[in-house]
């Protein structure tokens, strides 16, 4: 994994974050509090002049590491943003599709309906998984939050889609051609904070965050950001290799997105 | 480290997704967990690398591409973004959605008997030449099919470079013999196609992306206004600097209303600047009365586009059409409601020949059409700035097309 142009991408993103501003009339963040959604919210102020210009939404399970929500409550303050807990129920039994899953997709329903959101900013990238990598950067979602994927609309050069007819919302992606190395690198180079799971402990860090469920932490000694960025331009593991969801069984990624999941 | 983007071309099965699929293994660059993934799915007992690229689930059971994706590898000190396309005609618009970020383009055309140089291979090259890729490389895969015939490849080329010439396709071309699905003269040079003295594919893109120049003549100052917001009782317009660079003091003009302005403040990544180059997202606040406009050109004074009612455009059409409909461009993320006043001619994408027009124009089939805007607006032909001379083409709300000013 090699760094790619830093500069070029972060004016990629800004382009992506203000369209949504300027194309939607009630726009929402998603933030779990991990590295990428938090890389986000830090090209949010470059793009918006030091502010974060739209709410931002914390699906909570209840089971998130408590160092996940002192980072939440200390940037959220630190930033001055507005933010919404959307608490999730978890009603089947445990598991990570059950966790962070379905039960997630349900609380977000209610809060994107509580509000009137009509797109919703989400962090992914397409390095990330097969699936995501079949993104638009603006993707529409109906009703149900059903992702189409097998008729998704056209988007040519920097032409992103409006919201049509039975649209309910559009999933806006800023970061989907930032890799994993170039989170990791605007997040060093713009001093951005960041969630202190991600650092090397008695030997183990996380590389990609879930709830206490349904994530383990892998070997490391990557205790600086210098070091998870040597870490990951010579790995050849999954970076969800640490995640239960992606494994459980075939094409889940893809039935959850389909359900609304992001 | 500086990103190249390369788009897949070509009919479905005639081995794009296999190409990427290989090159990512052969590079290093898919990890175990895709090539096992992609293992387990392959039928037959035959690997199929393409399930590397093919995720969905309905794409392994189809074996097709439905809907595009993209890939990276790392070769020497390049960059790869591949992106791949499906090659089904009725997945045209999947296709152009991806093609439409392609710097070059790989065209792949399979030697198996009864594949070959197809008319849709033709209509993608036609399109990623409207697109604006800067260069194109012919992948002629399958040449295990043909013995590595060596006048079986000739064959091909003289077909594709006739082809191309009938289109009037101007940007650099090479022809490369692999064989996609066995990683010949990918990566390394074949020893079963001793005859070609050119470089393996990836050789290629190298070479391509090193000499490869900025896209037609850059004029000066461009920068396109995204929205107008109020920022602490200051009116900010936000665009995207796309050539030329604006500086505070400067005098510039607000198209298409001809209005002059002089620059007052300018922001860049949230942080007051004096100067801004291109290719940033800046917010500046300017002197004008006249408010700006999403949609709008910022330019020099001296030096503008065109503001225009009328221009002539060759635009492809995926759907039929009719002359009298309603139609609106989206142009620089700007919609304008038009009149298509004239089909001059109708040209077929696959030989390149022109017939007189007519008011009903087919899909599949583009032409050289006048067309007249509800509004004023900045344009430039498509050869001298890509990006203020191409155009989505809509007719009540659906995508029927892609045009370019000329």
């Amino acid at each position: 994994m090699r760094e790619q142009d830093i500069a070029k991408l972060e004016e990629k993103s800004i382009y992506i974050l203000r369209e949504a501003k300027s194309k939607f009339r009630n726009v929402a963040a998603l933030w779990s509090m991990g590295k990428d959604s938090t890389a986000m919210l830090g090209l949010a102020r470059k793009a918006f002049l030091g502010k974060v210009p739209f709410p931002v939404i914390h699906i909570d399970n209840g089971l998130d590491f408590p160092e996940s929500y002192d980072f939440r409550d200390s940037l959220a303050k630190k930033w001055g943003m507005e933010l919404i807990v959307s608490k999730s129920e978890i009603k089947e039994e445990m598991s990570g599709f059950a966790c962070c899953g379905a039960n997630k997709t349900d609380a977000l329903k209610r809060t994107m309906k509580e509000y009137g959101f009509d797109a919703l900013i989400v962090s992914i990238r397409r390095d990330e998984h097969g699936i995501r990598a079949k993104e638009r950067t603006f993707s529409p979602r109906d009703r149900n939050f059903k992702w189409d994927y097998k008729n998704q609309p056209e988007e040519l050069w920097n032409n992103y889609s409006a919201k049509e007819k039975g649209t309910d919302h559009v999933r806006v992606h800023p970061l989907l051609d930032f890799n994993e190395v170039d989170v990791w690198n605007f997040i060093k180079v713009n001093k951005v904070p960041v969630n202190p799971l991600y650092f090397a402990k008695d030997g183990y860090r996380y590389r990609s965050l879930g709830c206490t469920h349904c994530t383990v932490p892998l070997k490391s000694d990557a205790d600086t950001l210098d070091k998870i960025m040597d870490e990951l331009r010579g790995t050849k593991v999954e970076e969800r290799s640490g995640r239960q969801q992606d494994k459980e069984r075939e094409y889940v990624m893809e039935k959850l997105r389909a359900l609304g999941y992001m | 480290m500086d990103k190249h983007i390369i788009t897949m071309l070509g009919e479905k099965d005639h081995g794009k997704s296999t190409l990427i699929g290989s090159m990512l293994i052969a590079t290093g660059a898919a990890t175990e967990h895709r090539i096992n993934e992609a293992k387990k799915y392959s039928k037959g007992g035959r690997f199929e690398p393409g399930y590397i690229l093919d995720s969905f689930e309905e794409e392994r059971a189809q074996e097709m591409t439905i809907d595009t994706t993209r890939a990276e590898l790392v070769y020497k000190d390049n960059l790869f973004e591949f992106i791949d396309v499906p090659g089904h005609l009725e997945l045209i618009k999947n296709m152009m959605s991806g093609a439409s970020h392609g710097e070059i383009a790989i065209l792949m055309v399979s030697m198996k008997k009864d594949e070959g140089l197809q008319p849709q291979t033709k209509r993608h090259v036609y399109i990623a030449n409207m697109l604006g890729i800067k260069g194109l490389i012919v992948a002629i895969n399958k040449m295990d099919m043909v013995s590595y015939d060596k006048k079986a490849f000739d064959r091909v080329k003289e077909d594709i470079s006739k082809y191309l010439k009938a289109i009037g396709f101007t940007k650099p071309v090479s022809y490369v013999p692999v064989s996609a699905y066995d990683s010949q003269n990918l990566i390394k040079s074949s020893d079963k196609m001793k005859w070609y003295t050119g470089m393996p594919l990836i050789e290629e893109l190298a070479l391509f992306t090193a000499s490869r120049k900025a896209g037609g003549p850059r004029k000066g100052l461009r920068a396109i206004v995204q929205d107008v917001v109020d920022h602490e009782g200051k009116e900010m317009v936000f665009c995207l600097l796309n050539s030329g660079t604006i500086k505070v003091g400067q005098s510039i003009k607000l198209e298409p209303i001809a209005a002059t302005a002089k620059v007052q403040e300018i922001y860049l990544k949230g942080k007051k600047a004096d100067s801004a180059g291109a290719g940033t997202n800046i917010a500046i606040v300017v002197s004008s009365k006249a408010r700006a406009k999403r949609g709008f050109i910022v330019c020099g004074a001296d030096e503008r586009p065109l503001s225009t009612k009328e221009f002539e455009s060759i635009t492809f059409f995926i759907k039929p059409v009719n002359k009298g409909s309603e139609f609106e461009i989206k142009i620089n993320n700007n919609a304008v409601p038009i009149k298509i006043e004239q089909v001059a001619e109708l040209i077929s994408p696959v030989t390149g020949a022109s017939k007189p027009g007519s008011a009903k124009i087919p899909s599949g089939s583009a032409a050289r059409i006048r067309v007249k805007l509800g509004e004023s607006y900045p344009v430039e032909r498509f050869s001298d700035y890509n990006e203020l001379g191409r155009f989505a083409l809509y007719s009540k709300g659906k995508f029927c097309g892609i045009g370019i000013v000329v």
